[in-house]
């Protein structure tokens, strides 16, 4: 049991670690963000494990286009699904933080504006092959539109936010580097909390494709 | 200072939000896979009955 066990438990322990390191190192007194510099521990893991997700989806397409191989196509859509959870996750509580920091719970900021599109390109992605019944030509279709929105993604969270005049969030336009400046404290919890999210997000990817495939298996007999 | 002029609310907010997330979505799972159980104890329940059938 432990074989299949180690890599969840790992995650979960990173996860606890980051969560009482997070609340109890000290951090840099900041204005305006005060305490609230503790959310880089719990926010930020969000995307970066989306990201993964998301990334995870385009190798599965890839490897989809190259074999054909239904188990390619369900570990691909089920790798979207999951990373829409971490991406919403990480919306809601991204909005929380603005509100009390920046004021509002949206600002025209190019980082917010770029995960809001690349959100909804991946729910785009779930109308599409809700739209196509034929079950091969869905894969095969929603595997070129994928790579299509992993580009998306790449554009909108990782370029065009960094060549933006003005963002408020750090290390993008017009802000210093975020990951040069970061405490080095912190960087001993941010870590270890990004990592756990990821172990997670891998986690709940392999829940959801084991029920996929009960659920295939059900429909075809 | 007032209490939550640090705005430490923030983060236990925060926290709050990502358990409730996990939270909605392992009763979510829970629903779907008590839907699939279903169906398989249907589908066993009829091929019990038609094997009886068959033996008759």
């Amino acid at each position: 049991m432990l074989r299949n066990w180690w890599w969840k438990l790992l995650g979960l322990l990173a996860i606890i670690y980051s969560i009482i390191a997070g609340l109890t190192i000290q951090v840099p007194k900041l204005p305006v963000i005060y305490q609230t510099i503790r959310n880089l521990f719990f926010h930020v893991p969000l995307w970066f494990t989306m990201f993964v997700m998301f990334g995870t989806s385009l190798v599965y397409s890839i490897k989809y286009l190259n074999k054909l191989k239904p188990g390619d196509d369900v570990a691909a859509s089920q790798s979207v699904n999951t990373g829409l959870f971490f991406g919403l996750l990480g919306l809601l509580t991204g909005m929380i933080w603005a509100k009390n920091t920046w004021g509002d719970y949206w600002t025209n900021d190019p980082q917010l504006n770029g995960a809001a599109v690349s959100i909804l390109a991946y729910l785009a992605y779930n109308v599409l092959r809700a739209s196509i019944d034929e079950r091969a030509l869905r894969a095969r279709v929603s595997a070129v539109y994928n790579i299509f929105s992993f580009m998306l993604l790449v554009i909108f969270l990782g370029v065009l936010p960094r060549l933006a005049d003005s963002s408020l969030h750090p290390g993008k336009g017009g802000n210093s580097s975020a990951m040069a400046d970061l405490d080095p404290a912190m960087r001993l919890v941010f870590y270890p909390a990004v990592a756990g999210w990821i172990i997670i997000g891998f986690w709940i990817l392999e829940i959801r494709k084991r029920k996929r495939k009960l659920e295939m298996f059900l429909e075809q007999s | 200072m007032m209490i939550g002029d640090d705005k430490f609310f923030v983060v236990a907010l925060v926290l709050a939000i990502i358990f409730a997330g996990l939270a909605v979505y392992l009763i979510m799972l829970d629903i779907k896979l008590s839907k699939i159980e279903k169906r398989v104890m249907q589908k066993n329940a009829t091929a019990t009955l038609n094997q009886l059938a068959e033996t008759k």
